[in-house]
């Protein structure tokens, strides 16, 4: 009975949690929780929701204190909150690097890189290092193509850079990975696939690539978008419609009609995807354009 | 002590088929605790085994007669047996807590490894959905996942109620995973 269940808040399940509510209001919610399984849903969740924020240290101090002495009082709920911790310590790691900026200043950083206060035989190869690098550098920034490869592969996916290798053809395999520039402990260089919408599933004459190598490899979709009305999500589905990743709007670079999108390899298994580009209007999302590949 | 026979007539009083009748009894006993927990008993789970253990003993005598949800009775005999716990002098909870933490402590590093092959099992937007919503915590909460919602295209209420049950998919998968380790 939704309209019953409406009656007790987030907040009020929350209290009732942390055995805060007053007597009158406790002996409503026992009663409406044997009587109502939404509502036992919901204090499952909440239930979830309240160990993550204890684990994630985002109580009060109050609250802190009513958690540890009226919440965690059951085996279940223990092994609740290590689950909860499990799950900060797992993807806290995989955020440190965007996360936690250095207490370190920019020139502090540069001071200890060029060791300064040490030997100057040290100071100057370090100096003719760096201005080397420098060098380097410029000369990759003034070729515009390689400067436009380099660019991209700093850029974040929503990314439009073309590549100049890739044939435009309704199933044309890039082979081999697009030269880049790509630090060698990060993912391997993407598998480029160029599509063009098309107005069906066509099974026989599908754009086929092979399933990027492994953990590290990555598939880069290279959309066309050409004559496209403007999209703002982008979904990757399994043939028979099972949503395999998920990004916002996907725009072209100024004078560009393709847009680009990462698969990483994990998310891939041999078989018939497709990709939809869709737009929200008045609240209603619909499909603008659609691509199909294998991948084998 | 609680008799065999009285448990099975029990079980078979909640329901005929013996699945539904373990599913029901489990819902029960979740929220006697959930509600005993709630009331600041220090021993929820002891409390609500001793409210089973009274119904099933009395369900020869009620079985015929009694007319209603039969959940709703176990909800009167819990507030009898929440009462004479009320009455009781007050113990020590120290150990117990420390006892339960030590234990749940022995399973941590197996809960660690469970959430691993949970996490692989989710289907592909699941896993996408959630390490998202969990990396998001770590930084401006409120609007990454404002973000986060509009990707998914769902409301950010609606994105809370999506990870949060697959958070609670995944305390069942590590749950079972950690018991089927724990197996010789």
């Amino acid at each position: 009975m939704p309209e019953r269940e409406e009656q007790f808040s987030d907040e009020t399940i929350r209290r009732f949690l942390l055995g805060a509510l007053t007597g009158a209001e406790q002996a409503t919610f026992d009663e409406r929780l044997f009587a109502d399984d939404g509502l036992e849903k919901r204090v499952r969740l909440a239930e979830c929701e309240l160990a993550d924020d204890y684990a994630f240290e985002r109580l009060n101090a109050a609250d802190q204190e009513l958690f540890e002495h009226n919440f965690m009082v059951t085996a279940a709920r223990h092994q609740q909150l290590t689950v909860s911790e499990a799950l900060r310590d797992r993807f806290a790691s995989e955020t440190v690097v965007t996360s936690a900026p250095s207490a370190m200043t920019i020139a502090e950083r540069l001071k200890e890189w060029l060791g300064l206060g040490q030997s100057s035989w040290k100071l100057a190869l370090r100096v003719i290092i760096l201005l080397l690098l420098i060098g380097t550098m410029w000369s990759v920034l003034r070729g515009p193509r390689l400067g436009q490869r380099f660019l991209s592969i700093r850029r974040p996916v929503p990314a439009g850079t073309p590549a100049p290798n890739l044939q435009m053809a309704h199933h044309s395999i890039s082979p081999e990975p697009p030269k880049q520039i790509t630090p060698p402990d990060q993912l391997a260089a993407p598998v480029t696939l160029m599509l063009v919408p098309q107005h069906g599933y066509d099974p026989v004459h599908i754009a086929t690539i092979m399933l990027p190598d492994g953990e590290r490899g990555v598939l880069r979709l290279q959309l066309s978008v050409k004559g496209t009305p403007e999209t703002d999500r982008a979904e990757l589905l399994t043939i028979s419609g099972q949503s395999v990743l998920v990004e916002g709007a996907l725009k072209p670079l100024p004078g560009v009609d393709t847009v680009s999108f990462d698969v990483p390899g994990r998310f891939l298994t041999a078989g018939d995807y497709q990709m939809k580009l869709s737009r929200r209007t008045d609240g209603v999302e619909s499909n603008v354009v659609t691509y199909y590949f294998r991948v084998q | 002590m609680l008799q065999q026979e009285d448990f099975d007539r029990l079980m078979n009083w909640l329901a005929a088929d013996a699945e539904q009748a373990g599913a029901i009894y489990e819902k029960i006993r979740w929220r006697l605790v959930a509600i005993l927990a709630s009331r600041g008993c220090r021993f929820p789970e002891e409390l609500a085994d001793e409210t089973i253990d009274r119904v099933s003993r009395r369900v020869t005598d009620i079985q015929e007669t009694y007319v209603g949800e039969k959940a709703i009775y176990f909800l009167g005999v819990m507030n009898n047996v929440h009462h004479e716990y009320l009455k009781r002098p007050p113990l020590p909870v120290v150990p117990l807590l420390n006892e339960g933490a030590r234990a749940v402590a022995d399973t941590t590093e197996q809960i660690h490894a469970c959430l691993e092959k949970c996490l692989n099992k989710l289907a592909p937007n699941s896993r996408q959905m959630i390490e998202q919503y969990y990396a998001a915590d770590k930084q401006a909460k409120i609007d990454l996942r404002k973000r986060l919602a509009q990707k998914f295209g769902v409301s950010t209420s609606n994105l809370r109620l999506r990870a949060l049950r697959i958070r609670e998919k995944l305390q069942v998968c590590i749950a079972r995973c950690v018991e089927a380790e724990a197996r010789p």
